[in-house]
């Protein structure tokens, strides 16, 4: 009976091993999360930059650590391409080494392709071509691998020999097909006397020998574009290459392996990477390092023309000017204009075709983390269903900054003044003293050893628990969903009573923000200061022209309140705030980690969270306790602040009905308190009662009908989540 | 280890900080070297000397005992 080895289970564990080999982050996603074309056939593993597509399940072996073990394999092949710079290859500079292919004028087939593509066509069959030389890749990278990383050798060689019989049956090597299937058999370990002893064709002793240049421990991807057309050259000598005449001669026959007229049986643990389109990426830094240093010449063409005119001011003649090699001519440099912008716009054609045809999204900038999705209609786990992507929120503009400042500044002392009342909570036990709940016996024996010695003992025996110092770490996860954008509406009663009683005073009572208060000193609010802010406009306002005031700036505004005063408690906490489109696609911002101090680069980043898009709470509580799991506190907290209920384009089977979504968030805060994590959500939805009762306990929520009350709600929650 | 400057993740605290963020020290490596100088098996003297000294979290021992076993013979 096999045990099969599961991706998301293996998730994270692939990550770090393909962080520590590669030296940089890798995704670790299923092979169907491929949404690229590039040729790529579903079902092999692949790599694009910065992800691994790896197989969803392997169950190859009956143990798992050996199906494991594969994982690690294919993972490590994979990278090992980046690594041994499988597309650092030129065509101009492989054509200078090999003179078979200079002696062949270069190939134009008129079309945007890669340097690997311009090779194949060198050969008047360009998709056997593309079979050798793929073949003799990944054969060069297997060596290479060995070569680097012999811990793997046991799984390769277990693996391969697995494989070699699951292969298709190789009697007698008669034509072009055999001798692939043969020479890719020698490739993953098979005996070379064997394969030639089957060989009818007279060419398999001759191409092993060439193809044993790329397993030499130095060879790089030039080594096999010049062994490729040394073996073609044994092919085509033997009269086994086929004619220029023949099928898939075509340009569609370097891009599809179906106009091909046989198919080499992959070799599963090397996958199918995009090889085509990775060189073209790959060339693409050659191209922008070429636009750096037009952009030079343009600016020395700039200085040029500056000392000119200054030669101009001092009376010099042009002439001698243009002799002292200064003024650029007006036609060089519209020439280096028109070739900087030529060269821009096909670099930015280029980085679009390769988007597309390697299925890329958004650029994510962090690591992602697979998590799953409780299933309320099922009553089942949906396993490493969600994708969130952990990012680090940008900084912001000075003004938005200091526009945030000003508003929060008259509030600070007040609830800095409630957290410094609240009590001291971790234990710290107190040795050497007089009396207490426990005796020191250490101190006992030392006591008791000097009274036998006849010298007066110390007799601070005792010891006991006080209550020293707070051991507490909070995580803030704040909802970025787009109803955050929403301008405040204030209750309807009390914007009557507003009216009615238009005394500032009793405003100020309502409204932590209203810049109606007299600020402390040293905290004039700078109103135009304000005005730049465009979330910031007073919504209890003086300015009616100002935009009105929304939810995401009284939920950024409270935090940095509560953030300012946690640093007088010296209490760890994390802001973090979550928005996304999708299962595959939850985005996490880390505005603050535990370990980050408090600076201006925090405010930057708080003052940038902004309204996106949709709500999924499940896997963003998970990613929150992931993180706080690593807090090393007694006491870890985590308070959700949202307005609205859990809601995504994908979260549950109806996206009208919402209960699928309630249901997974209140299973995470389950999960949360299981992992030793206090949970309480607080919500500017009027409504929230409906479902925040489905979703947790009376006591571990709070419904805030005035959003403006937010500040001070955070400050109760805090006080009663870790005042005792 | 590749060197993959063109990786933006690399640089990435985000990035750095999910993972082995601790890294091995030198301090580690001197000890599996004497480890491995006084008699033990290199695989064993890792095992004892980094994997479990370098995290808590079994996820994090597991990876760097799988880096381990594919680097060394």
């Amino acid at each position: 009976m096999t045990e099969a080895a599961h991706l998301h289970d293996n998730e994270r564990a692939l990550a770090l091993f393909a962080q520590g080999i590669g030296g940089a982050f890798f995704h670790i996603k299923s092979e169907g999360e491929f949404t690229g074309g590039a040729g790529h056939r579903a079902g092999r593993p692949l790599h694009d930059r910065g992800v691994l597509y790896l197989p969803e399940r392997i169950e190859r072996f009956s143990e798992v650590a050996h199906n494991r073990a594969l994982y690690r394999l294919i993972a490590l092949h994979q990278i090992c391409h980046l690594e041994f710079g499988a597309y650092h290859f030129d065509i101009a500079e492989a054509r200078s080494r090999c003179a078979p292919l200079a002696a062949q004028p270069l190939p134009e087939s008129g079309l945007p392709e890669s340097d690997f593509d311009t090779l194949y066509r060198h050969f008047p069959a360009p998709w056997l071509a593309r079979h050798l030389f793929r073949l003799l890749e990944g054969t060069r990278i297997d060596a290479r691998m060995l070569h680097c990383y012999p811990g793997i050798r046991r799984h390769y060689e277990r693996i391969a020999q697995l494989e070699r019989p699951e292969r298709r049956p190789l009697a007698v090597v008669t034509d072009l097909p055999a001798l692939t299937e043969a020479l890719l058999r020698w490739s993953l370990g098979e005996a070379a006397d064997t394969l030639v002893a089957q060989d009818a064709t007279g060419a398999l002793a001759p191409l092993i020998a060439q193809a044993e240049m790329v397993r030499a421990p130095t060879a790089e991807v030039k080594t096999s574009a010049e062994t490729l057309a040394r073996c073609y050259a044994v092919l085509d000598s033997l009269g086994l290459a086929p004619s220029a005449a023949g099928p898939g001669t075509g340009i569609e026959a370097v891009d599809e392996d179906t106009t091909a007229p046989f198919d080499v049986e992959p070799v599963s643990f090397r996958g199918d990477p995009p090889a085509e389109w990775l060189q073209r990426e790959e060339r693409l830094g050659d191209w922008r390092e070429q636009q750096a240093d037009m952009e030079e010449g343009q600016m020395a063409d700039l200085a040029g023309a500056a000392a000119a005119d200054s030669a101009d001011a001092q009376q010099l003649s042009d002439e001698e000017a243009d002799a002292a090699g200064t003024r650029p001519s007006a036609a060089d440099v519209r020439k280096h204009q028109t070739e900087r912008d030529t060269l821009a716009r096909r670099i930015s054609i280029e980085e679009s075709r390769i988007a597309q045809a390697l299925g890329r999204g958004e650029a994510h900038r962090g690591p992602s983390f697979l998590y799953d999705e409780w299933d309320s209609t099922r009553g089942t786990y949906l396993r490493g269903w969600c994708r969130v992507y952990e990012e680090r929120a940008l900084d912001s503009a000075d003004d938005q900054i200091q526009a945030m400042l000003n508003r929060v500044a008259p509030h600070q002392a007040g609830v800095r003044r409630r957290f410094e009342q609240l009590k001291p909570f971790a234990y710290q036990r107190i040795h050497r003293i007089i009396d207490g709940e426990d005796l020191d016996f250490d101190q006992l024996v030392d006591y008791q050893t000097e009274r036998k010695r006849g010298e007066c003992p110390d007799d601070r025996v005792y010891t006991r628990r006080d209550r020293l110092h707070r051991d507490v770490a909070t995580a803030f996860l704040v909802d970025l969903s787009a109803s955050t954008d929403d301008p405040i509406e204030p209750p309807e009663a009390e914007a009557a009573s507003a009216d009615l009683a238009p005394d500032p005073r009793s405003l100020n009572l309502r409204d932590p923000f209203d810049d109606t208060a007299p600020a402390p000193a040293g905290h004039a609010v700078a109103k135009d200061a304000v005005a730049a802010d465009p979330g910031s406009g007073a919504a209890t306002g003086s300015d009616e022209d100002a935009p009105p005031r929304r939810v995401i700036d009284v939920q950024r505004e409270s935090l940095v309140l509560m953030a300012q005063a946690l640093e007088t408690l010296h209490d760890p906490y994390a802001i973090y705030g979550f928005s996304g489109y999708g299962r595959d696609n939850v985005e996490f911002y880390v505005a603050k980690d535990f370990r980050d101090p408090f600076s201006y680069r925090t405010l930057g980043a708080l003052a940038a969270m902004k309204p996106r898009r949709s709500t999924r709470m499940g896997p963003a509580i998970r990613h929150s306790i992931r993180r706080l799991k690593h807090a090393a506190s007694a006491l870890k907290v985590m308070i959700v602040i949202s307005d609205g209920f859990p809601q995504d384009c994908d979260y549950g089977p109806d996206r009208s009905d919402h209960g699928y979504g309630v249901e997974d968030t209140a299973k995470a805060l389950v999960e949360a308190q299981d992992a030793g994590i206090g949970t309480f959500c607080v919500t500017v939805d009027r409504s929230g009662h409906d479902y925040l009762k489905r979703m947790c306990p009376d006591a571990r929520y709070m419904v805030i009908e005035d959003i403006e009350a937010l500040p001070d709600a955070l400050s109760k929650v805090y006080e009663r989540l870790t005042g005792r | 280890m590749v060197n993959c400057p063109s990786y933006p993740e690399a640089e990435n605290p985000g990035a750095r900080a999910a993972a082995l963020e601790e890294g091995v020290s030198t301090r580690l490596l001197i000890y599996t070297g004497q480890l491995i100088a006084g008699g033990i098996a290199p695989r064993r003297a890792c095992e004892i000397a980094l994997v479990h000294a370098v995290s808590d979290d079994v996820t994090a021992q597991q990876a760097v005992a799988d880096i381990v076993d594919v680097i060394l013979p």
